[in-house]
């Protein structure tokens, strides 16, 4: 890859946007403008990124909050690209990610642009502003989706207190 | 003619200071009296509900809100148990689907929270900008009107003074003496019964991990009441108490630590912080001015209703919210003093809903626990009592009531519940998210928080603009256009990505929908005559509002 395939960001910026640390993604995504992260995460390399995120998750998980395991099924839309699909098991001791098996039916299903994915994978934006701002969607179990972010150390700002 | 503030509020209690922000925000000199040093220990009110939020969110104080509370997302239930620790009897989830969720977070820009009223008056006080002065110690003795000023006497360090401002906000409280003083009269219900509050500190995390709700209701004949969240983190807590007639509540008082162990449950060390009792009932000032529009009452001093629901404390602020503006626009000349004759007609009807479903909330509940007491300890109980839980959900669950309240209807809410967005005069303009041609994003709620809004489709923006133009050069009310499409915005037009907005309004022809700068939809203008349109609803609602019956307009 390459900083031209980027338009408007260093390679740098392009480094932190793929490397899947929260911080740096975070850093890249506060520079870099929306145009371009847009269109970044359509790139082969974005794609590559979002898996990147994904495989990451159980690395984030903070586990004890099910007693049984819960399938969550994560949609990821790209701009003029095809989206970015996962399972992913929420389970009493951990979470593991698997590609989306259509014979089983989630308990509750995500639906995200990429940009709003990486916003509330590195805790930019919460979840809930996100369905605010109609760049979420969910269909399933509220009780899950509700608490999402409390599985990976993303708690509400507002919960702080 | 006296120099100083145009209006004095009495009292810093929320509605109060809610007062002087929004007077602020218009620009109003505002001088705020009152007679504590500091705001009580008790947390009083917790509950921030939606329409509140958007009230602070346009005074631009969002962020220092939610930094101060607890966010209800991840809480939104109601328990039914024995004790903390003790079982489950059942439970409301207030967000029970995901339909639900999205449909709750598309209402609004805001989400209700916990704040401590404490707290929330901590921080109202602490952000009055340059046009609002707080004065603690001092206390109002006298007002009345003398044409068209009114004459405040106040002490202040010991010393007797006077001040004579265009108008008084009376915001000291359900005990105020000065209303009477004005000629405003006030109509005492029967109470409901007598609450006793225990504030008190634990921390009761591992007690409520698992089940993450706003309100605990413990349903044990010793302790029938409700551990009420305050600050989780902080394990800041209340147990509310129903006192049933006949018995003596500073006895029961006494004992606060034996009831708080009763109602947690578990061996946990727990600090009681302070006790109150007071009297659940309505009160209802029978006209929220005196006789010359001069002197009004907001929050307290208007109304009290039981807490059962929350709704005493964002009632008061909201009453603020819609007599600032009208304070502000005839204090800058470009409304009629008789709009502030809507204020009354508005808000009264408001608050009387609001009681009236708080009493019908408390008498639900108080029927759920004399059914509960034989059941306790009974392995049927959570069956037996389900549909009387699930009956108490509009005590809890009240999108309706908060964000689809009508001026100038019958019919002040059609559904405590649910709330269905309409453009319709008298009801809070939906919300809708807009983009303008930066990407930033807009709320429809925003565009009228310095004037009325005037929105239009693209189609017939220009009309619209000449005519708005008209209005301006008339030396008219502030307004400002808001033309919307569905496509890439051209210079100030601003995008309605779905379209949503646009249909919701009506927006595809020629048609124009005027927003009063509270936020609530005056009419829509059919856009014939764009012109005789604009200036007559302009006309109509600087002058008046929706308090006689509905307007309608050409």
């Amino acid at each position: 890859m390459t900083t031209e395939r980027f338009r408007g960001a260093t390679q740098a910026e392009i480094d932190d946007l793929l490397s899947g640390d929260r911080a740096r993604v975070k850093r890249a995504f506060d520079r870099v403008p929306r145009a371009e992260l847009s269109w970044a995460l359509s790139t082969e390399a974005g794609e590559a990124a979002l898996a990147h995120a994904f495989e990451l998750m159980p690395g984030y998980y903070t586990a004890g909050r099910f007693d049984s395991p819960v399938l969550v099924r994560y949609r990821v839309e790209r701009d003029s690209a095809s989206a970015v699909e996962r399972d992913v098991t929420f389970g009493p001791t951990d979470c593991v990610v698997l590609a989306v098996d259509s014979n089983r039916t989630p308990d509750l299903a995500v639906t995200m642009d990429a940009l709003s994915f990486v916003e509330a994978a590195t805790g930019t934006t919460r979840g809930m502003e996100l369905l605010m701002r109609g760049d979420l969607k969910v269909q399933g179990n509220v009780q899950i989706a509700i608490r999402m972010e409390a599985y990976f150390g993303l708690a509400p700002a507002g919960a702080n207190r | 003619m006296t120099a100083g503030p145009a209006v004095v509020v009495v009292g810093a209690g929320p509605a109060g200071l809610a007062a002087a922000h929004c007077l602020a925000a218009w620009g109003v000199e505002v001088l705020v009296l009152e007679r504590r040093t500091h705001a009580p220990v008790h947390p009083q009110a917790t509950m921030v509900n939606v329409r509140t939020l958007e009230i602070l969110r346009f005074l631009g104080l969002t962020e220092l809100v939610m930094e101060q509370s607890t966010t209800l997302e991840s809480s939104a239930r109601v328990t039914f148990l024995t004790a903390l620790a003790g079982s489950e009897l059942g439970r409301i989830e207030i967000v029970p689907t995901s339909e639900k969720l999205m449909r709750l977070a598309a209402q609004s820009p805001t989400l209700p929270v916990i704040c401590p009223q404490r707290r929330l008056q901590q921080l109202l006080a602490a952000t009055l900008g340059p046009s609002a002065d707080l004065r603690t110690a001092c206390e109002v003795t006298a007002v009345r009107t003398t044409g068209d000023r009114v004459c405040v006497d106040y002490m202040e360090a010991g010393r007797s003074r006077r001040i004579e401002p265009r108008y008084v906000i009376l915001a000291d409280g359900m005990h105020s003496a000065l209303r009477d003083q004005v000629g405003i009269e006030t109509r005492v219900d029967p109470p409901l019964g007598r609450l006793l509050d225990i504030h008190f500190t634990a921390d009761l995390q591992a007690l409520t991990r698992k089940r993450s709700s706003v309100l605990y209701w413990v349903l044990d004949p010793a302790v029938r009441g409700v551990l009420i969240t305050v600050s989780p983190d902080d394990g800041d807590w209340l147990l509310e108490i129903p006192l049933p007639s006949g018995v003596e509540a500073d006895r029961v008082g006494q004992d606060a630590l034996a009831l708080l162990r009763r109602a947690v449950g578990a061996d946990v060390a727990i600090t009681p912080r302070g006790v109150r009792t007071w009297t659940m009932g309505s009160t209802l000032a029978q006209s929220w001015s005196d006789p010359t529009s001069h002197v009004f009452a907001v929050g307290d001093c208007a109304h009290t209703f039981p807490p059962t629901g929350g709704f005493g404390m964002n009632t008061g602020i909201q009453d603020a919210h819609n007599l600032a503006w009208k304070i502000a626009g005839v204090l800058g000349g470009w409304a009629n003093s008789a709009l502030l004759e809507s204020y009354t007609g508005e808000r009264r009807p408001v608050a009387q809903v609001n009681a009236r479903q708080s009493e019908e909330n408390a008498r639900e509940m108080w029927a759920l626990l004399a059914q509960a007491e034989p059941l306790v300890g009974d392995s049927a109980a959570p069956r037996l009592l389900g549909s009387a839980i699930e009956r108490q959900r509009p005590h809890f669950d009240f999108a309706g009531q908060a964000l689809g309240f009508r001026y100038g209807s019958p019919s002040v809410i059609s559904d405590v519940v649910d709330y269905t967005p309409r453009v319709a005069p008298g009801e809070r303009a939906p919300h809708f998210w807009l983009e303008d041609s930066a990407g930033r994003r807009i709320s429809t709620l925003d565009c009228s928080v310095r004037g009325y809004a005037l929105f239009t489709g693209a189609v017939a923006e220009r009309d619209w603009s000449d005519a708005v133009g008209y209005v301006h050069v008339g030396g008219g009310a502030p307004i400002g256009l808001y033309a919307v499409t569905v496509d890439s915005p051209v210079g100030a037009e601003l995008r309605d990505r779905t379209g949503a907005m646009t249909r919701a309004y009506g927006l595809s022809g020629a048609t124009a929908v005027l927003v009063r700068p509270d936020g609530h939809t005056c009419a829509v203008l059919p856009g014939i005559d764009p012109h005789g349109e604009l200036i007559s609803a302009v006309a109509a609602f600087t002058s008046r509002g929706f308090a006689a019956e509905e307007v309608h307009l050409p």
